[in-house]
């Protein structure tokens, strides 16, 4: 199996970027994506080229890292996953792949194809935690919260901060990844308490980086590896006028 | 040497409480002259920097990824263990203790693992505390499962991604105290120096991987929560880009390194499919608790699973160890799969792998229960191989997965170099010889959480905080950053004809054979060998592209894997000098009739402590007797 | 916080709720040009016009809340594009990134409407398109009033103007599909058990005010309104 792949090159944060194409040879329709990518990066070293810079870790979907817009689509073609559970049998023999960094201008090429998504951790800095310091908690039994309350924090709260929702929104918008933290703690009784002033904090911190609006297209869910509904973001919306409301 | 573990004395159940009582403080206005770095965000160093953050000092807390919420304890799938015994079986602290220092086929300290036991309670409800989802029954109670080498249910889950919640619990916390200004947090900062002055750890040097720019940094104490070396196997379950080198760094500079020969083979991973794979994944262990492993009864059998009927199939697992069944212990599951492929009875294209059925769990509890449970891992396994499991069975076998072994701490987590501490996977202390399902999220948030707090508060009242630099200790990080300067220029001016990978690759497949999960004398010898010549030929022969001013992601790897090509000799040579068979490590010549570990306690029931002698030389190997006055040494059985 | 991203959400969907409530009766008032009679269209005029602080107060205000929709939106809509500096080279797929025609244009059909409303609002309410409205005058129960129904056909009457009112309105079911649905979500009502009833209700909704709107141009274009 062989394919064509136009790939962005960019040296730096302030450099200007450009495509250059490759001829990805021999390849097995069960690699993956990124297995694929150490190919072309092998051979690139072997001609004293530099080779294409991305990111990944895990590899099994979870850490966040990976980030390649493929043919326009984040994460690639296929639905509920990273670009590293992205596997060649997705593609057809000879097809040419167009391969882009996330584009948003809160997450700035550092170079090839790896940004900068420091923005989420402040976001999360903001107040996207319980303030709970360590050994003032309760025995764990003492709050009981039902099992489905508790399976919905955890669809929120599987979020892994890829950034995906970001890049294959039109507006460069953070809500989903905002809306998820807002909503996993929000749900739980344990986040109560500040539930009110962590979406105040943790919108503007999101307004501040840079991140623009959510124009309700919902192309964020459908990109989310993790598929977390764009609902959440409704929720945000109500707990941030109910909280800016009580503020007053 | 002699190595002091500084247990402290009285009855085993009280060690904890007595040393917490006694251990010297600091005052709360004096902990914000101290400053703390931690290396590291996973379990271990994110819950370690918030809570003495949370505590007053004053930390830096360093990754080499973009964000500390990526550490790779965010993969771990399965569960954490706690004796909270909300399941009313007959779980209790002791319980937890014994199962896991048997566990660990009897090669790790009473005095640690007796305290992980007890604060492991403490974890779960300060995980639930922080907003941690984990798995709720219908009138709002906890859920628990079995994990393997337990007889009880004491394992705490959120559905696939438990070590996801907790490290999101963790990087919560630590958020926070970033954003409160008491952390500071240096992500994309890979540590590639530990600086001493007068034998104690002063700080450590650092490069920038965006620009390369390497910088000293400071500190009263340096705790090192880099994970474990698994890596060194080129495939495994670990993250690519987790790597020895924080800990390798500082064991030359003198930080001893105990037990690298006791590595952990997972049994349920996804097989190798090719040459390419850069990866191999985990199917949880939990999965155990509804699948079945089982092969064909006889050799070179071609027919699918489906074809084989019932009578024919070897269910070994249930067979071997009828107590315990599909949940043995990792380490015996996975010999048990290799010496059954071994017999030519494997399964897939490759002959290497085992199948995993769920036939008879859809049949007993209906597919959406079991789809309920292991949905995520159903969808990773079709994923990876095109096909589901809910159809034909999973094709399943052993991959590297942790590492007990470590740097060596005593019981306050300090290694032999004063004021440099070790947490989590990246020390040696609570596992022994094989590592018990659900116990290393334990044992990470253990030692972050509740162990470390206390037992750096011993050290630093002891210390004058910061102040001044002398001159002789600028002369020390100087000298570091010479060093640290010096190695990269060599790496990047070698310009050879093969990338890094090419190294990596095979350093991986002569541990493999050699220090796998079965090992002989011989083998071992020559993996020695080859791994020197291989080493040679890295420093001769390797290519790599770019510079070291910017994002240089060859150059990264190349640093990680010079230092593995170190690590892997000293596996070997520790895996040799162990002439026994304990856990994890089989040696060939040491086994029972039935093919079971032969240990050798007369002689190995100690840890080992290898110590750096300098470049080319031969590590010399101290030991740590392991005495046991709770547990009886006893042959472990899981029949 | 009003001046948040979300403060500004709020008060473009409470802005926009406020003038799709304003259409529908504004389009319900029109439904009498199909009485059988003119006098019921006029007298409905009538009585508007004979209370000027409630309407003036009433114009005021839907001024206000036009200005403040258009407003939220352009400066949401300018922090959008600075947000995304660079598009890709290779669009994805629709059908990946779920992208709908309408939510996409709601910059461009938002300001054809606007030019559609001043140029209405020369044309009908000020009258000053074409000079003879002002002084159609009618008489329904011996009172004297203005024709508001002649004055219509003959509005309509011009291809023109009528082909203009029809795009006007078509954009304006595209705004609204979107828009209303919209609604749902920034005020958090939005579920995905919902989704399917929100969606096909803005469709409904903005169905029904084109087919409202538009059958009056048609009507007349046709002859099925005569003066």
């Amino acid at each position: 199996m062989k394919l064509h792949l136009r790939v962005w090159r960019q040296k730096g944060r302030e450099a200007e970027g450009q495509f250059e194409t490759y001829e990805a040879k021999g390849l097995n329709p069960n690699m993956s994506f990124l297995e694929m990518m150490d190919v072309v990066n092998d051979e690139l070293t072997k001609e004293g080229k530099e080779p294409v810079a991305f990111e990944h870790d895990c590899r099994e979907g979870i850490c966040g890292s990976c980030a390649m817009v493929i043919n326009g689509e984040p994460h690639g073609p296929n639905k509920g996953a990273t670009t590293c559970q992205v596997y060649l049998r997705s593609f057809q023999d000879g097809e040419t792949l167009t391969v882009e960094p996330w584009r948003a201008r809160a997450f700035p090429v550092l170079k090839d194809l790896v940004t900068d998504r420091s923005a989420f951790d402040k976001v999360i800095q903001a107040g996207g935690f319980v303030s709970v310091n360590t050994g003032q908690a309760p025995d764990a039994n003492a709050m009981p919260i039902g099992k489905e309350d508790a399976e919905k924090a955890f669809d929120a709260a599987h979020c892994i901060g890829c950034g995906a929702c970001v890049a294959a929104c039109r507006n460069g918008s953070a809500m989903l990844f905002v809306a998820a933290k807002v909503s996993h703690l929000g749900m739980l009784p344990q986040g109560q308490p500040e539930r009110g002033e962590r979406v105040r904090k943790m919108v503007a911190a999101m307004d501040a980086a840079g991140f623009g609006n959510c124009s309700n297209q919902y192309a964020c869910e459908a990109v989310c590896p993790k598929e977390i509904s764009a609902d959440w973001i409704g929720r945000m919306n109500r707990d941030y006028a109910v909280s800016a409301v009580k503020k007053l | 040497m002699k190595l002091d573990p500084r247990i402290p004395g009285g009855p085993l159940a009280d060690k904890w409480t007595k040393f917490k009582t006694n251990v010297p403080l600091v005052t709360p206005a004096n902990k914000r002259k101290y400053e703390v770095i931690v290396v590291g965000t996973g379990l271990a160093g994110a819950s370690a920097a918030a809570s003495l953050a949370e505590l007053g000092y004053r930390v830096k807390s360093f990754c080499f990824q973009d964000s500390p919420r990526r550490a790779h304890s965010i993969a771990a799938q399965g569960g954490i263990n706690a004796a909270k015994n909300y399941q009313n079986d007959g779980d209790s602290v002791k319980r937890l203790f014994h199962d896991t220092i048997k566990g660990g086929d009897f090669r790790s300290r009473e005095a640690n693992v007796y305290r992980l036991a007890e604060v492991s309670v403490n974890i779960i409800d300060q995980c639930v505390a922080q907003g941690v989802p984990f798995a709720r029954e219908y009138g709002g109670m906890l859920a628990n499962r079995s994990f393997g080498g337990a007889q009880v249910s004491r394992t705490f889950y959120a559905r696939g991604a438990t070590g996801q919640q907790l490290l999101l619990g963790a990087y919560q916390a630590l958020s926070r105290q970033i954003g409160l200004g008491r952390v500071r947090m240096f992500p994309r900062h890979e540590m590639l120096d530990l600086v001493l002055d007068e034998g104690r750890a002063q700080g450590i040097i650092t490069r920038n991987l965006v620009t390369g720019e390497l910088t000293a940094h400071e500190a009263d104490a340096v705790l090192l929560c880099t994970g474990g070396y698994g890596n060194a196997y080129y495939l495994s379950t670990y993250a690519r880009g987790s790597n020895v080198t924080a800990s390798w760094r500082a064991h030359r500079r003198g930080a001893l390194f105990s037990n690298p020969c006791f590595t952990q083979i997972h049994p349920t991973c996804i097989p190798v499919s090719g040459e390419y794979q850069s990866k191999l994944t985990l199917m949880s262990e939990s999965l155990r608790n509804d699948g079945r492993c089982w092969v064909p009864k006889s050799a070179g059998e071609k027919r699918s699973a489906a074809q084989i009927p019932e009578g024919e199939r070897d269910y070994f697992l249930e067979r071997l160890y009828p107590s315990y069944g599909n949940l043995a212990p990792r380490d015996i599951a996975s010999r048990a799969a290799k010496r059954v492929c071994d017999e030519g009875r494997g399964v897939g294209p490759s002959g290497l792998g085992v199948y995993l059925d769920f036939s008879e769990a859809i049949g007993r509890l209906g597919e959406s229960t079991v789809k309920e449970r292991y949905a995520n891992l159903f969808s990773m396994y079709h994923e990876i191989t095109g096909e589901s499991a809910y159809e034909s069975p999973m094709r399943i076998f052993p991959a590297v997965h942790y590492t007990m072994g470590g740097l060596w701490v005593d019981y306050h987590l300090m290694s032999n170099i004063p004021g440099l501490f070790v947490l989590g996977e990246a020390n040696f202390s609570d596992h022994g010889a094989n590592r018990l399902g659900a116990s290393a999220l334990m044992q990470g948030l253990a030692d972050g959480y509740f162990v470390l707090p206390y037992t750096i508060g011993d050290y630093l009242s002891k210390q004058k905080p910061g102040g001044k630099k002398t001159n002789r200790q600028a002369e020390a990080f100087w000298q570091a950053t010479e060093t640290v300067q010096a190695r990269t220029k060599k790496l990047l001016g070698i310009r050879g004809t093969k990338p890094v990978s090419d190294f990596h690759r095979r350093l991986g497949k002569i541990l493999w054979d050699q220090c796998g999960m079965s090992r002989t004398k011989k083998g071992l010898e020559q993996g020695v060998e080859e791994i020197r010549g291989l080493r040679q030929e890295f420093w001769e022969n390797v290519n790599v592209p770019g510079s070291g001013e910017d994002l240089n992601q060859s150059l990264e790897k190349a640093g990680r894997v010079s230092d593995f090509l170190e690590l892997g000799e000293l596996m070997c040579r520790d895996a040799l000098e162990r002439d026994e068979s304990c856990g994890c490590h089989f040696r060939e010549d040491h086994q029972t009739a039935e093919g079971e570990c032969e240990r050798r306690d007369e002689k190995f029931s100690h840890v080992s402590a290898w110590e750096f002698q300098g470049e080319g030389k031969a590590e010399v190997r101290h030991a740590e007797p392991l005495s046991f006055e709770e547990v009886q040494l006893a042959t472990r059985s899981y029949k | 916080m009003l001046l948040s991203s979300i403060g500004r959400k709020w008060i473009v969907a409470i802005s926009g709720l406020l003038m799709i409530g304003f259409v529908v009766v504004h389009m319900t008032g029109n439904l009498q040009m199909y009485a059988g009679t003119p006098d019921k269209i006029n007298l409905y005029a009538h009585l508007l016009h004979s209370y000027p602080i409630i309407l003036w107060a009433f114009r005021l205000g839907l001024i206000g809340v036009t200005a403040l929709h258009i407003w939220g939106t352009i400066s949401l809509a300018r922090e959008n594009r600075r947000a995304k500096p660079l598009q890709y080279a290779v669009a994805g797929r629709k059908s990946r990134l779920q992208v709908t025609w309408t939510s996409v244009t709601m910059v461009i059909s938002g300001t054809v409407i606007l030019g559609f409303v001043v140029f209405h609002l020369l044309h009908f309410t000020a009258q000053v398109v074409d000079k003879s409205y002002a002084s159609m005058e009618t008489a329904v129960g011996g009172v004297a009033m203005h024709d508001v129904y002649r004055m219509v056909i003959k509005g309509f009457s011009n291809p023109w103007i009528s082909g203009f009112y029809l795009i006007a309105m078509g954009l304006l079911f595209s705004h609204l599909r979107h828009g209303a649905a919209s609604v749902f979500q920034t005020f958090g009502l939005r579920d995905r058990q919902l989704v399917q009833v929100i969606e096909v209700g803005a469709w409904i909704l903005a169905m029904a005010l084109f087919v409202g709107f538009g059958s009056i141009p048609v009507g007349v274009m046709l002859g099925l309104i005569r003066p």
